[in-house]
């Protein structure tokens, strides 16, 4: 018998929901591996500053253009790049564990349930920027500052599936036949449960990464992420207001195209793994 | 061998079982029929073991129900889709408690071939013929049926139980037949009892 437990639902050979989810885990493998591979790829000097090579527009040397520095903005794109997926790494798996300890603790406990209800309510109700500002200016900023500040707020929803899923899981009849038949508490968490919540976790980790990256950027943007001597999307993009007005429209557009391809890739990834966990979207 | 003496069960509350008793001899068809709510599945679970009973007592063999599962008398669910894992493969829902007989397999008309499928590739009614036969255990006595053909259309419940009969015959087993169709009961059973819906006072 095959260990099911990290299996999603049956999904077809040649289904479209198999074929996405092919296709978009490639482009986010291509997105976390491509910032590495081309920062190899390119001159050392890249990113230095230099009084000759101000404010080039895109060319060969310089395939992003460089900016008021003289800072080939290729180079700093994508080790911003690299910073926010690790950055969205970091908060995914902050906001995940608490997910899943809080989210399980809900459905096996009531009272634990009134008060983590209470307070999945609060951080729902709250704009939850405001809330992402807060952390991150009260743990310092930097780039733990926007780790704490997004992993801290995007627990909540994944929290909410969770709950309800165990609780659905363990009211189940399957899980009463199960009892019936003599398997004990553990196996049924593990045979049942189990397979049943980790479908949720991977796409709920997945998709909270395009939050995190966009936080981030938002939170540099206003000088509360990443401060401005690191790469950073944010720190870029802020920064390119003063370039954006004398005419240097490279120095935002190539790093607010990369942000948006590598937030966008998580979210279609994600929003497949979820489609392919959910049992009720018909199988294809 | 199976004796319920007595059972009172209140939900929140609403009483639902008030003083039932019966008792089934080996090998007998009992059936069982009531309003919906009067309890029938409620019973059912009492007398399987997977509820305790606020009073009185479900006796097997004279002794209490054994405290360690599988015991002697399974309560078949009602919804086959509900009870059987989403997930899971036809050939491991088959195998969850022990590996399935041969002899029951081959009566019930489960195919080989459906191991590797997922119950929402199978019909209602082969999803009612496995869910049936994980519950034949070797140490099953009672097979408690709960409307397990209300949802198939009459040829595929007939099927089903011109294959359980002689089957559980065949195995000494006593079955209660839980249905609100009293045709149905008439032809299978041997002896019938009604539950009377309880007042829903406190």
């Amino acid at each position: 018998m095959t260990d099911a437990s990290l299996s999603l639902r049956p999904i077809g050979f040649r289904s479209p929901l198999r074929r996405a989810l092919i296709w978009r885990g490639g482009l986010v493998t291509a997105v976390f591996a491509a910032p590495i591979l081309i920062a190899l790829a390119l001159p050392e000097t890249g990113p230095a500053v230099s009084a000759a090579t101000r404010n080039l527009p895109p060319s060969l040397a310089h395939p992003f253009g460089t900016d008021a520095l003289g800072r080939d903005m290729a180079a700093r794109s994508l080790a911003a790049l690299a910073v926010s997926v690790k950055i969205g790494l970091f908060a995914a798996i902050l906001s995940t564990a608490l997910a899943v300890v809080l989210g399980l603790a809900a459905a096996l406990d009531r009272r634990l349930d009134r008060i983590i209800g209470v307070l999945t309510e609060m951080a729902l109700g709250l704009p939850h920027f405001v809330l992402i500002m807060l952390v991150a200016y009260a743990a310092g900023g930097g780039i733990w500052g926007v780790v704490l500040g997004v992993g801290l707020t995007h627990w909540p929803r994944l929290a909410r599936v969770l709950r309800h899923e165990a609780q659905t899981v363990a009211g189940a009849d399957f899980v009463a036949v199960s009892r019936a038949l003599g398997r004990p508490q553990l196996w049924i968490a593990r045979h049942h449960l189990a397979p049943h919540l980790l479908p949720q976790v991977v796409a709920g980790f997945v998709l909270i990464f395009p939050h995190a990256i966009l936080h981030e950027a938002g939170l540099s943007f206003l000088g509360l992420g990443i401060p401005p001597h690191l790469p950073s999307i944010g720190v870029i993009l802020s920064e390119s207001l003063r370039g954006i007005l004398a005419g240097h429209w490279w120095v935002a557009l190539f790093p607010g195209l990369g942000l948006m391809i590598v937030a966008l890739s998580f979210e279609l990834f994600g929003e497949t793994l979820r489609r392919a966990a959910d049992p009720r979207e018909g199988v294809a | 061998m199976l004796r319920a003496e007595a059972i009172s069960l209140a939900f929140a509350g609403r009483p639902v079982l008030h003083e039932v008793s019966l008792t089934l001899t080996p090998g007998e068809v009992l059936g069982l029929s009531g309003a919906s709510g009067a309890g029938k599945s409620t019973l059912a679970r009492v007398l399987s073991g997977a509820l305790a009973p606020d009073a009185g007592r479900v006796l097997w063999q004279g002794a209490p129900l054994p405290r360690r599962q599988p015991g002697p008398v399974q309560h078949v669910p009602q919804a086959p889709e509900l009870a059987v894992d989403p997930r899971w493969t036809v050939g491991r829902i088959l195998a969850n408690a022990a590996p399935p007989d041969p002899e029951v397999l081959a009566a019930l008309a489960i195919r080989p071939g459906w191991a590797a499928r997922h119950p929402a590739e199978l019909s209602g009614g082969e999803l009612a013929r496995v869910s049936l036969a994980r519950f034949f255990l070797p140490q099953t006595q009672v097979l408690i049926c709960d409307e397990i053909t209300a949802q198939l259309d009459a040829l595929a419940a007939q099927a089903l139980w011109r294959a359980l009969l002689p089957l559980a015959q065949r195995r000494g087993m006593a079955l209660i037949v839980i249905s609100h169709d009293a045709a149905l009961r008439r032809a299978l059973c041997s002896r019938q009892i009604t539950l009377e819906s309880l007042p829903a006072t406190a």
